[in-house]
């Protein structure tokens, strides 16, 4: 009995020499979450200032009307341009792509033009229908259009959402993006690991003389899985901080207002790593049954796409189904958890119910795993 | 003393009966050579030897003691060797025996000591610190060879532990395997050189299409069938035994 904690030691001790051996594999399984969930936030923060700005085109019949148009509504409204052309060329430049909206005017009429596929020609839609009002009446004549502007109550707008909702929703952003990138770079990572270290067994021959070792096969395969889910919580973790980084370029708003709630306490860090633990035990427990059931890395990897699916799904729940049940189930609870603690409001029973019912899985996969891995080869 | 008796495996996925009666007695000091044409079963009858497979009836017993009642406590005493089984490429000599040598729960003094004697012997010293991937095929096997006999055991099962290298390899192997029998240890050699098996072996079992058809002294094998030759008797086994409609060299193991 004595020996058997030394047998998962040794093995984990080989296994992590080997890791070792290939210094670029692990910078790569290091480096890849860090600069996928910094690069996407950055990425999302460049796709969000798109749409911000828009660009809309005026088209008047005649070069008069265009120079008044131009004179007096330009500084009210800078992100359109005005052009004489008639009806035809409006529609171009929507078609184009060049412009988000285009307005076509005449004596009778006014026609606005927009794409309502482009998220931008949506939004340059409604000032697009305050240009067309004030054109009307600018059109008209001079003296009318300065009667209808002073006629014209001042519009004031009001921002009703409080700093709450506006963390909410965009803890909501981030939680999901930090979740289905991270779950899916430390569930590649996971494919590959228990692939090569597994699975790579018998594809590379060398089954044969571990089974004719008297250390039993369960604790060699416990000793492989616990450093592959090692590995796999070291790049959750690279992922993380990649995610932090990439939240300082994307909304530092975001991040003050995180950093203000959390104020000095470090209990988030520790609940952090408690839910990258469970969901890397949980990865290391899914894709060491995947692998132990086949004996060739090709089989193995096609069907960890399932278990990639299957932990994917899990991360996904919470954004289509809400409960207070669902912070205590691994994987699922990642977001409200991490959300908790960005507002403050620590919850560490959800993720020590999780781990739990993690390391339940973990063992039970554990014994699933030993008994295919022996099995395929009897 | 290994005793088989009435061995039987078929393999369930194929549906093939790849030994269908193998029985013989394999005793301490001497070299067992079992002899067959390829695919007559001797490859699953030393894997089955070796529990690597589990028989479908019959039974192994190693002093007495059946193979199934103490599977860990047997593999403490017998090495494998094929030319099929690799080590991982990416660690040295030194680095595998390490790992090995726990595996078998020896004393970091006595993988020491075991691994400088065989190391020493095979002529992998100067190479210890290389990785094995790097290695040329003689090198490789002469590295498996002493990473499998680490552990000293008392049987040491060796199939076709000489194909496909050269002949200076060959040579050494061979002197090693009777180095191993002054010892007292129990060698069993399954291969299809008949004059290896000549050379080598004291006793020998000849397997046709699964069965054991002859289990004997080696000397004696030539004049129990009737002829002059080592290969005149094994011809002649084979064509009194073989049976025409047989699926053996079908199955894959």
């Amino acid at each position: 009995m004595n020996n058997q904690p030394r047998h998962i030691r040794n093995a984990m001790r080989n296994e992590w020499k080997k890791t070792g051996k290939t210094p670029i594999q692990l910078v790569m399984m290091l480096l890849v979450p860090f600069l996928t969930t910094m690069v996407l936030f950055f990425g999302l923060s460049y796709m969000r200032g798109l749409g911000d700005h828009y660009s809309g085109v005026v088209y008047l019949p005649t070069e008069e009307e265009m120079n008044l148009s131009k004179e007096v509504l330009k500084e009210r409204y800078p992100s359109f341009s005005f052009a004489s052309g008639d009806e035809e060329k409006a529609q171009n430049s929507i078609r184009s792509g060049g412009e988000d909206v285009a307005i076509w005017i005449t004596d009778t009429e006014i026609r606005v033009y927009y794409d309502s596929s482009i998220l931008t020609s949506s939004l340059a839609l409604k000032e697009s229908s305050d240009i067309a009002s004030e054109l009307s009446f600018l059109l008209e004549d001079r003296a009318t259009y300065d009667e209808f502007i002073s006629f014209l109550p001042e519009t004031m707008v009001h921002d009703l959402s409080t700093e709450e909702k506006k963390l909410d929703t965009n803890l909501n952003q981030i939680c999901s993006t930090i979740g289905m990138v991270l779950f899916l770079s430390m569930c590649t990572n996971a494919m590959t690991l228990s692939t090569g270290s597994i699975t790579g067994e018998k594809e590379r021959q060398t089954f044969d003389t571990l089974v004719l070792c008297p250390a039993p096969l369960r604790k060699i395969l416990i000793g492989k899985v616990l450093v592959m889910m090692f590995q796999v919580f070291l790049s959750g973790i690279m992922g993380t901080l990649g995610a932090i980084c990439g939240l300082v370029f994307w909304d530092r708003t975001d991040l003050r207002m995180i950093a203000e709630r959390v104020g000095s306490d470090p209990s988030w860090i520790f609940i952090l790593l408690l839910l990258l633990a469970t969901v890397s035990l949980l990865i290391a427990a899914v894709f060491s049954v995947i692998a132990s059931a086949f004996p060739q890395a090709k089989k193995t990897s096609l069907f960890s796409s399932a278990g990639m699916i299957l932990i994917s799904v899990g991360a996904m729940v919470p954004t289509y189904v809400s409960g207070p049940v669902l912070k205590y189930i691994p994987v699922a609870n990642w977001a409200p958890v991490v959300k908790a603690a960005c507002k403050h409001q620590t919850e560490l029973v959800p993720v020590l119910c999780a781990l739990g019912m993690t390391a339940c899985l973990f063992g039970a996969s554990m014994i699933l795993s030993a008994g295919l891995w022996e099995r395929s080869h009897e | 003393m290994i005793t088989v008796s009435h061995l039987k495996k078929t393999f369930r996925r194929n549906k093939v009966e790849a030994v269908k009666d193998v029985s013989m007695e394999i005793r301490d000091g001497q070299i067992f050579a079992l002899l067959g044409p390829n695919g007559a079963g001797k490859t699953t009858t030393m894997r089955m030897l070796s529990t690597l497979l589990l028989p479908t009836s019959g039974s192994i017993c190693y002093d007495d003691v059946p193979l199934s009642e103490d599977t860990e406590a047997i593999r403490r005493r017998i090495a494998f060797l094929t030319n099929e089984i690799r080590l991982d490429g990416q660690f040295t000599p030194d680095e595998l025996a390490e790992y090995y040598g726990r595996l078998y729960e020896m004393t970091p003094e006595k993988i020491a000591e075991n691994k400088t004697k065989l190391f020493d012997y095979f002529g992998i010293a100067e190479f210890r610190n290389r990785r094995y991937e790097t290695f040329s095929t003689g090198m490789k096997q002469k590295t498996s060879i002493a990473i499998c006999l680490l552990h000293d055991p008392d049987t040491i099962i060796f199939d076709e532990p000489t194909n496909g290298l050269d002949i200076l390899t060959q040579n050494l192997i061979e002197e090693y395997m009777l180095k191993l029998k002054e010892e007292g240890k129990c060698i069993i050699l399954s291969t299809h050189i008949l004059d290896l098996a000549r050379r080598l072996s004291d006793r020998v079992g000849v397997i046709v299409d699964g069965k054991s058809v002859y289990v004997g002294e080696m000397a004696e094998l030539a004049s129990s069938q009737g002829v002059t030759t080592m290969e005149e008797a094994f011809l002649k086994l084979y064509k009194e035994n073989h049976e025409e409609k047989a699926i053996v060299g079908k199955h894959k193991e």
